[in-house]
C-alpha cells in the first residue's frame, strides 16, 4: 500500500482541541500529504494555521486535550496507534524535532554535552567514553570548531545561533530518518538563518535525512525545499514543487503571500511605500466557515466560494489546488 | 574607527529637530558571585538626530548596541554619558519626576507585545492603563480607547476580550494603540515587526505608515532586517560594536554601502532575496 519511496504518508489528519465550552477547535482539518525518503518538504503558513499542531501530531507531542483522527503512516506503521513505549522508541530515534525556540527547549541546568548525550543514552547502548566521542563529533558536525569548549557550556552562556545548533545536534544525534523542524530560524537574524538552512541541507546530503520544515517565510524555502505545501486555517490549499509554488503560485492566498514576499525583498524601494498586504485576519479556528476559508480575504471570490469547501482541482497534472478558480 | 555626526536635514517638508543624541554611552557590568565584575560597553558612542515626522532606523546584528540606544532614548535605561536632547531639553540624566512629561512624548513598542502586557487584562484595560495612571476620567479613557482601537484596525466590540485571545499582529496593534493614548511625538519601535508573519508584518508596516501621516509621528525604528527597514525609513544608521559606523539617507545606505558592517547586512538581505528572485523572476 505504501510506495517504496514513501517515508511518511499523512491521510485525512484532523487534530481537535476540546474547548472548555462549545464545539472543539479543529486546528488541523483533513490534511493529506506524502513525503518521500530524502525529500525536503516545506509547510508554508501563517501563525494559527495549524502548522505547528501538524508537527506536534507527527511526534505525538500534543497537549492531552488534543485528539487526532486519520492516519499518520511512518514506514507503514500508523503513529496514531502506537503505545506510549513504542512512541518513545520512535521519537528522537526515527523522527526528531528541531523546536522553534531552543531557549525554551534546552534544560538550563544541563551542559550542552550532557543535553546531546542524553538523547544518545536514551536510544543507543554506548559506553560513556564512546558517547562522549559521538557528542564531540556531533558538535563538530553542526559547526563548532572547538567542541571541547561548547561541551561543558550551559545554554545561558551560548548565543541564540549556538543554542539552535545544540538543538540540531540533539535532533540528529541518533540519525533519525525524519527531521521535523518547526520554524527553526524565526528567532534568528538573517545571517544565522542562512547558516541554519545550509546546515540542514548538509545533513540531508550526508545522511539522507528527510526533512519536514515549517515556516511562515517563503524566502526560507527558496533553493532549499524540494516541495512546498501551503496551509491556511487548518487545511492544505496548494501543494507543488518548490520552484512552482514560489515562482508561479496558483492559489489566491499563495499569490498574495508571494506578492508581499517579493516586494519586501526589493531592497532599495522607496521609503514610506505601502506594502501589498492581505486585508483582514485568518479566521478564528473556533468558528470555521463552511466554504473556502480564505474567501473573506480573497480578491477573486465568487458566489460558490462561501457555499462549500473547494476540493482539490488539478489545473496542471502535478499541482492540486483547492480553489474554485480551477474548476467547480 | 571614524564615527559619524550626521548633519543632514530631512528629505522634504519640515526640518524641525525633535531628537538629538550626542556622545551616548552605556556600559553594563557582567559577572557573577564568583567572578570579578567587568564593565561591557553596549554603546561606546552614538550620535544622531531625527527631525519631526521622520523615521530613523538603527540596524545592526544582535549585540551591536541598537536596542540599548533605544532603551536609553526611551529612558528605560540611564546612559553613562552623553546628551539626549528632546526638543532642546536634555533628558539623559533626568530623575523620575522630572522625566514624567517626557514619558508621554516618547513611547516605546517592543518586539514581543504580549510580554509587555498584563495577561489578565482585557484589550481595553491594556490600552487605557497609561490614562488611568494619569488619572483621566473613565469616560475620557473609554472614548479615547475606542477611537484608537478603530484607528489601529481593531473592532471596539473586542475591547473586553482578554489579551490572550488576540493574535500576534492584533497584540502589536493593541501595543500601538496604548502608545498613542499619550499623544506621543516620538515612537521608539524596538524590533516591533520582528517575529511576525510575512503577511502580518506587511499589515503592521502599512499601519505604521498611516499612523505616522495622521499624527505627524517621528519613529526611531530598531531592526536587524535591512530589507524591511529600507521600506520604512528616511534615514538609516548602521550599528556595529556599540557605534554608529555609517549613516545616511535610506536610499544611499542600501544602494551605496561603505562600511563592511553595512555591506554584510546588505549581503545577507540580498542573499535571501536573491534565492527568491531567481525563482520568481522579480527584479530588485
Amino acid at each position: 500500500m505504501v510506495g517504496p519511496r514513501d517515508l511518511l504518508r499523512i491521510r485525512d489528519l484532523a487534530v481537535m482541541y476540546s474547548a472548555e465550552e462549545g464545539v472543539p477547535i479543529r486546528a488541523v482539518d483533513g490534511v493529506s500529504l506524502e513525503i518521500c525518503a530524502e525529500e525536503i518538504v516545506g509547510i508554508l503558513g501563517e501563525s494559527g494555521c495549524g502548522k505547528s499542531t501538524l508537527a506536534g501530531a507527527l511526534l505525538q507531542l500534543l497537549a492531552p486535550r488534543a485528539k487526532c483522527e486519520g492516519e499518520i503512516l511512518f514506514r507503514g506503521r500508523d503513529l496514531l496507534n502506537l503505545s506510549a513505549a513504542e512512541l518513545r522508541s520512535v521519537r528522537g530515534r526515527d523522527i526528531a524535532l528541531i523546536p522553534q525556540d531552543p531557549a525554551l527547549s534546552l534544560n538550563p541546568v544541563m551542559t550542552a554535552g550532557s543535553l546531546i548525550g542524553e538523547v544518545l543514552r536514551a536510544h543507543l547502548p554506548l559506553g560513556a567514553e564512546r558517547r562522549r566521542e559521538r557528542v564531540m563529533g556531533l558538535l563538530r558536525e553542526v559547526g563548532f570548531d572547538r567542541p571541547e569548549e561548547i561541551y561543558s557550556a550551559y545554554t545561558h552562556q551560548l548565543s541564540g545561533g549556538q543554542r539552535q545548533r545544540i538543538a540540531i545536534a540533539q535532533a540528529v544525534a541518533c540519525r533519525p530518518a525524519l527531521l521535523v523542524a518547526d520554524e527553526p530560524t524565526s528567532k534568528l537574524d538573517a545571517t544565522l538563518q542562512s547558516e541554519v538552512v545550509a546546515l540542514l541541507s548538509q545533513i540531508r546530503q550526508q545522511h539522507g535525512t528527510t526533512i519536514l520544515i515549517i515556516s511562515h517565510d517563503p524566502a526560507l524555502f527558496a533553493g532549499f525545499a524540494d516541495r512546498i505545501a501551503v496551509m491556511y486555517a487548518g487545511r492544505i490549499v496548494e501543494v507543488g514543487k518548490s520552484v512552482e509554488i514560489l515562482g508561479r503560485p496558483l492559489h489566491p492566498y499563495t499569490q498574495a503571500l508571494m506578492r508581499i514576499a517579493t516586494s519586501s525583498v526589493a531592497t532599495g524601494a522607496r521609503a514610506n511605500m505601502r506594502l501589498p498586504a492581505i486585508a483582514g485576519e485568518s479566521p478564528n479556528p473556533g468558528c470555521i466557515l463552511e466554504g473556502c476559508r480564505f474567501e473573506p480575504r480573497c480578491p477573486e471570490r465568487m458566489q460558490v466560494c462561501s457555499q462549500r469547501y473547494p476540493q482539490a482541482f488539478l489545473p496542471e497534472p502535478t499541482r492540486p489546488v483547492n480553489c474554485f478558480k480551477y474548476g467547480g | 574607527m571614524p564615527t559619524y555626526s550626521p548633519t543632514y536635514s530631512s528629505g522634504g517638508g519640515s526640518s524641525e529637530s525633535l531628537l538629538r543624541v550626542t556622545g551616548l554611552c552605556k556600559r553594563y557590568t557582567r559577572g557573577s558571585l564568583w567572578r570579578k565584575r567587568v564593565a561591557v560597553a553596549a554603546v561606546v558612542s552614538a550620535d544622531f538626530g531625527i527631525s519631526r515626522g521622520q523615521t530613523l532606523a538603527l540596524v545592526g546584528e544582535s549585540g551591536s548596541g541598537k536596542s540599548t540606544v533605544a532603551r536609553c532614548v526611551a529612558r528605560i535605561e540611564r546612559p553613562d554619558a552623553g546628551q539626549i536632547l528632546m526638543q532642546g531639553a536634555d533628558i539623559a540624566q533626568l530623575a523620575a519626576a522630572a522625566l514624567l512629561p517626557f514619558r508621554c512624548r516618547i513611547q516605546m513598542v517592543f518586539q514581543d507585545a504580549v510580554t509587555s502586557m498584563n495577561p489578565r487584562f482585557s484589550a481595553l484595560e491594556v490600552i487605557e492603563e497609561p490614562m488611568r495612571i494619569r488619572r483621566e476620567t473613565v469616560h475620557d479613557r473609554r472614548d479615547r480607547a475606542r477611537a484608537l482601537m478603530i484607528e489601529v484596525g481593531l473592532s471596539p466590540d473586542w475591547m473586553h476580550r482578554s489579551i490572550s485571545n488576540f493574535s500576534g499582529g492584533q497584540r502589536q496593534r493593541i501595543a500601538l494603540a496604548r502608545a498613542l493614548t499619550m499623544r506621543p511625538q516620538l515612537l521608539v519601535l524596538d524590533e516591533a515587526l520582528t517575529g511576525l508573519d510575512v503577511s502580518t508584518q506587511a499589515q503592521i508596516a502599512n499601519l505604521l505608515i498611516d499612523l505616522q501621516a495622521a499624527h505627524r509621528l517621528t519613529y526611531l525604528l530598531i531592526s536587524h532586517d535591512l530589507a524591511l527597514v529600507a521600506r520604512l525609513a528616511d534615514l538609516i544608521g548602521v550599528m556595529a560594536e556599540g557605534r554608529i559606523v555609517e549613516a545616511g539617507p535610506a536610499q544611499q545606505i542600501v544602494s551605496d554601502p561603505e562600511h563592511p558592517a553595512t555591506k554584510k547586512l546588505l549581503a545577507s538581505a540580498k542573499a535571501a532575496a536573491g534565492k527568491l528572485t531567481r525563482i520568481t523572476g522579480a527584479s530588485l
